[in-house]
Protein backbone atom coordinates (compact mmCIF):
# COMPACT_ATOMS: atom_id res chain seq x y z
CA UNK A 1 0.00 0.00 0.00
CA UNK A 2 1.35 3.59 -1.12
CA UNK A 3 0.56 6.73 0.95
CA UNK A 4 -0.20 8.35 -3.02
CA UNK A 5 -0.15 7.63 -6.44
CA UNK A 6 3.15 7.32 -7.50
CA UNK A 7 4.13 9.59 -10.48
CA UNK A 8 4.78 8.95 -13.86
CA UNK A 9 8.64 9.47 -14.21
CA UNK A 10 8.37 8.44 -17.80
CA UNK A 11 7.01 11.38 -18.66
CA UNK A 12 9.46 13.93 -18.23
CA UNK A 13 10.19 15.88 -15.16
CA UNK A 14 7.28 18.33 -15.75
CA UNK A 15 4.82 15.66 -15.67
CA UNK A 16 6.46 14.15 -12.61
CA UNK A 17 5.78 17.36 -10.60
CA UNK A 18 2.70 17.80 -11.69
CA UNK A 19 1.91 14.49 -10.89
CA UNK A 20 2.95 14.96 -7.06
CA UNK A 21 1.67 18.26 -6.98
CA UNK A 22 -1.60 16.86 -7.77
CA UNK A 23 -1.24 14.05 -5.36
CA UNK A 24 0.18 16.67 -2.17
CA UNK A 25 -1.10 20.32 -3.19
CA UNK A 26 0.64 21.46 -0.20
CA UNK A 27 3.81 20.95 -1.75
CA UNK A 28 4.09 24.66 -3.58
CA UNK A 29 3.04 26.54 -0.59
CA UNK A 30 5.68 24.54 1.35
CA UNK A 31 8.30 24.94 -0.74
CA UNK A 32 7.82 28.78 -0.84
CA UNK A 33 7.72 28.75 2.58
CA UNK A 34 10.53 27.17 2.54
CA UNK A 35 12.51 29.64 0.76
CA UNK A 36 11.11 32.58 2.35
CA UNK A 37 12.28 31.21 5.99
CA UNK A 38 15.77 30.15 4.65
CA UNK A 39 16.56 34.04 3.56
CA UNK A 40 14.70 35.20 6.26
CA UNK A 41 16.58 33.35 8.98
CA UNK A 42 19.46 33.34 7.64
CA UNK A 43 20.19 36.49 6.43
CA UNK A 44 19.31 37.61 9.78
CA UNK A 45 21.16 35.39 11.96
CA UNK A 46 24.05 36.50 9.78
CA UNK A 47 23.62 40.30 9.86
CA UNK A 48 23.51 39.69 13.99
CA UNK A 49 26.56 38.12 14.03
CA UNK A 50 28.41 40.50 11.54
CA UNK A 51 27.01 43.51 13.06
CA UNK A 52 25.22 42.80 16.26
CA UNK A 53 21.59 43.99 15.37
CA UNK A 54 19.41 42.27 12.59
CA UNK A 55 17.12 44.35 11.01
CA UNK A 56 13.78 42.65 10.58
CA UNK A 57 12.01 44.19 8.12
CA UNK A 58 14.64 44.83 5.80
CA UNK A 59 15.24 40.78 6.18
CA UNK A 60 11.34 39.84 5.68
CA UNK A 61 11.31 42.21 2.62
CA UNK A 62 14.46 40.44 1.05
CA UNK A 63 12.45 37.32 1.86
CA UNK A 64 9.27 37.81 0.15
CA UNK A 65 11.01 39.44 -2.85
CA UNK A 66 12.58 36.16 -3.64
CA UNK A 67 9.72 34.29 -2.63
CA UNK A 68 8.01 36.31 -5.72
CA UNK A 69 11.35 35.44 -7.43
CA UNK A 70 10.44 31.69 -7.22
CA UNK A 71 6.74 31.74 -7.67
CA UNK A 72 6.68 33.51 -10.94
CA UNK A 73 8.14 30.90 -12.96
CA UNK A 74 5.77 28.26 -11.33
CA UNK A 75 2.89 30.41 -13.02
CA UNK A 76 3.91 29.26 -16.43
CA UNK A 77 1.75 26.02 -16.33
CA UNK A 78 -1.26 25.12 -14.88
CA UNK A 79 -1.39 23.19 -12.16
CA UNK A 80 1.93 24.11 -10.38
CA UNK A 81 0.51 27.25 -8.20
CA UNK A 82 -3.02 28.41 -6.97
CA UNK A 83 -4.20 31.85 -8.01
CA UNK A 84 -5.00 32.03 -4.02
CA UNK A 85 -1.48 31.56 -3.03
CA UNK A 86 0.48 34.04 -5.73
CA UNK A 87 -1.92 36.67 -4.25
CA UNK A 88 -0.99 35.42 -0.40
CA UNK A 89 2.57 35.64 -1.60
CA UNK A 90 1.76 39.42 -3.37
CA UNK A 91 0.08 40.60 -0.21
CA UNK A 92 2.67 39.58 2.21
CA UNK A 93 5.50 40.98 -0.17
CA UNK A 94 3.22 44.45 0.13
CA UNK A 95 2.69 44.53 4.15
CA UNK A 96 6.57 43.45 4.20
CA UNK A 97 6.95 46.15 2.46
CA UNK A 98 5.15 48.27 4.95
CA UNK A 99 6.72 47.50 7.97
CA UNK A 100 10.03 48.67 6.35
CA UNK A 101 9.30 51.98 5.59
CA UNK A 102 7.03 52.69 8.41
CA UNK A 103 10.24 50.89 10.98
CA UNK A 104 11.44 52.90 13.44
CA UNK A 105 15.04 50.51 12.46
CA UNK A 106 18.46 52.38 11.67
CA UNK A 107 18.15 50.91 8.21
CA UNK A 108 19.69 52.72 5.00
CA UNK A 109 15.73 53.77 3.60
CA UNK B 1 10.79 59.40 12.85
CA UNK B 2 9.33 62.80 11.94
CA UNK B 3 6.71 64.03 10.27
CA UNK B 4 8.27 64.10 7.09
CA UNK B 5 9.96 60.73 7.35
CA UNK B 6 6.50 59.00 8.20
CA UNK B 7 4.30 60.45 5.59
CA UNK B 8 7.60 59.59 3.27
CA UNK B 9 7.05 55.95 4.48
CA UNK B 10 3.52 55.97 3.64
CA UNK B 11 3.76 56.94 0.33
CA UNK B 12 6.77 54.81 -0.32
CA UNK B 13 4.79 52.04 0.91
CA UNK B 14 1.75 52.82 -1.65
CA UNK B 15 4.62 53.36 -4.21
CA UNK B 16 6.38 49.65 -3.32
CA UNK B 17 2.74 47.94 -3.25
CA UNK B 18 2.22 49.47 -7.34
CA UNK B 19 5.38 48.71 -8.41
CA UNK B 20 4.97 44.61 -6.75
CA UNK B 21 1.11 44.28 -8.47
CA UNK B 22 2.35 45.81 -11.63
CA UNK B 23 5.53 43.66 -11.58
CA UNK B 24 3.85 40.27 -11.50
CA UNK B 25 0.42 41.44 -13.62
CA UNK B 26 2.91 42.53 -16.13
CA UNK B 27 4.82 39.19 -16.35
CA UNK B 28 2.19 37.98 -16.11
CA UNK B 29 0.86 39.71 -19.66
CA UNK B 30 4.38 39.22 -21.09
CA UNK B 31 4.08 35.64 -20.56
CA UNK B 32 0.77 34.57 -21.33
CA UNK B 33 0.85 32.70 -17.93
CA UNK B 34 -1.61 29.92 -16.87
CA UNK B 35 -1.96 31.60 -13.50
CA UNK B 36 -2.36 35.37 -13.95
CA UNK B 37 -2.85 37.82 -10.79
CA UNK B 38 -4.85 39.85 -13.15
CA UNK B 39 -7.81 37.35 -12.89
CA UNK B 40 -8.02 38.15 -8.56
CA UNK B 41 -10.56 41.43 -8.80
CA UNK B 42 -9.55 42.49 -5.40
CA UNK B 43 -5.84 43.04 -5.98
CA UNK B 44 -6.59 44.73 -9.11
CA UNK B 45 -9.13 46.38 -7.78
CA UNK B 46 -6.66 47.42 -5.24
CA UNK B 47 -3.96 48.79 -7.38
CA UNK B 48 -6.28 51.21 -9.32
CA UNK B 49 -7.36 52.65 -5.47
CA UNK B 50 -3.64 52.86 -4.64
CA UNK B 51 -3.15 54.98 -7.87
CA UNK B 52 -6.08 57.09 -7.39
CA UNK B 53 -4.83 57.90 -3.77
CA UNK B 54 -1.68 59.05 -5.22
CA UNK B 55 -2.94 60.90 -7.74
CA UNK B 56 -5.31 62.38 -4.97
CA UNK B 57 -1.95 63.08 -2.15
CA UNK B 58 -0.64 65.08 -5.84
CA UNK B 59 -3.65 67.18 -5.89
CA UNK B 60 -3.87 67.99 -2.25
CA UNK B 61 0.05 68.97 -2.15
CA UNK B 62 0.11 70.97 -4.84
CA UNK B 63 -2.88 72.84 -3.68
CA UNK B 64 -1.21 72.98 0.36
CA UNK B 65 2.01 74.42 -0.94
CA UNK B 66 0.25 76.94 -3.00
CA UNK B 67 -1.85 78.07 -0.18
CA UNK B 68 1.38 78.36 1.95
CA UNK B 69 3.30 80.36 -0.59
CA UNK B 70 0.06 83.35 -0.22
CA UNK B 71 0.27 82.98 3.50
CA UNK B 72 2.35 85.48 5.28
CA UNK B 73 3.56 86.17 8.75
CA UNK B 74 2.97 89.22 10.39
CA UNK B 75 5.91 90.57 12.92
CA UNK B 76 5.75 89.17 16.35
CA UNK B 77 3.73 85.84 15.19
CA UNK B 78 5.17 83.20 17.43
CA UNK B 79 2.93 80.43 15.74
CA UNK B 80 0.05 79.57 13.19
CA UNK B 81 -2.79 79.86 14.35
CA UNK B 82 -4.11 76.55 12.03
CA UNK B 83 -2.44 73.57 11.32
CA UNK B 84 -3.66 73.91 7.64
CA UNK B 85 -0.39 73.53 6.52
CA UNK B 86 0.12 70.27 7.20
CA UNK B 87 -2.88 68.80 5.75
CA UNK B 88 -1.06 68.29 2.53
CA UNK B 89 -1.39 65.03 1.28
CA UNK B 90 -2.38 63.24 3.97
CA UNK B 91 -5.99 62.10 3.57
CA UNK B 92 -4.46 60.84 0.19
CA UNK B 93 -1.60 59.43 1.52
CA UNK B 94 -3.63 57.70 4.36
CA UNK B 95 -6.26 56.20 2.03
CA UNK B 96 -3.68 54.39 0.47
CA UNK B 97 -2.18 52.75 3.80
CA UNK B 98 -5.92 52.01 4.40
CA UNK B 99 -6.10 49.82 0.99
CA UNK B 100 -2.88 48.40 1.65
CA UNK B 101 -4.23 47.45 4.65
CA UNK B 102 -7.65 46.24 3.24
CA UNK B 103 -6.25 43.86 0.67
CA UNK B 104 -3.71 41.95 3.15
CA UNK B 105 -6.82 41.50 5.17
CA UNK B 106 -9.19 40.25 2.55
CA UNK B 107 -6.78 38.07 1.43
CA UNK B 108 -5.27 36.56 4.54
CA UNK B 109 -7.87 36.52 6.73
CA UNK B 110 -10.21 35.35 3.50
CA UNK B 111 -13.25 37.60 4.51
CA UNK B 112 -15.01 40.19 3.12
CA UNK B 113 -14.60 43.41 5.79
CA UNK B 114 -17.16 42.82 8.21
CA UNK B 115 -18.28 39.68 7.28
CA UNK B 116 -15.92 37.57 9.41
CA UNK B 117 -16.17 39.53 12.47
CA UNK B 118 -12.73 40.46 12.48
CA UNK B 119 -12.92 43.76 11.67
CA UNK B 120 -11.91 44.96 14.75
CA UNK B 121 -8.20 43.91 13.66
CA UNK B 122 -8.30 46.34 9.92
CA UNK B 123 -10.26 48.81 13.17
CA UNK B 124 -7.26 48.98 15.30
CA UNK B 125 -4.59 49.17 12.65
CA UNK B 126 -5.48 52.29 11.06
CA UNK B 127 -7.03 53.75 14.12
CA UNK B 128 -3.41 53.59 15.59
CA UNK B 129 -1.51 55.10 12.50
CA UNK B 130 -4.35 57.95 12.72
CA UNK B 131 -3.28 58.59 16.58
CA UNK B 132 0.25 58.22 15.13
CA UNK B 133 -0.16 60.88 12.01
CA UNK B 134 -1.83 63.06 14.47
CA UNK B 135 0.66 62.79 17.18
CA UNK B 136 3.20 63.16 14.71
CA UNK B 137 1.28 66.73 13.32
CA UNK B 138 1.12 68.15 16.82
CA UNK B 139 4.32 67.23 17.58
CA UNK B 140 5.16 69.47 14.90
CA UNK B 141 3.05 72.24 15.24
CA UNK B 142 3.32 72.99 19.30
CA UNK B 143 6.05 71.13 20.83
CA UNK B 144 6.67 67.57 22.40
CA UNK B 145 3.30 66.11 23.14
CA UNK B 146 4.15 63.74 26.09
Amino acid sequence: MTIYTQPNLTGGIDNAILDVVTEVPSLTPLLLLFVFLVVFIGGMVRQKRRLGTADVPMWATIASISTIMISLPLTLTTGLIQLEVLAIVVVITIFSGLWLFLSRNRNEI
Amino acid sequence: MGHIKFMGGLLMAAIFAIAIIGYVTDFGADNDVAIDLSDDEIITEIDASLESDIDTYKLQTNSSLEALYASEISAGDETSRTGGQFKGGVSGAFSAIKNIITIGYKRIFGQEQGNSGKGIVLTALISFLAFVLGMYIWKTWKGNPD
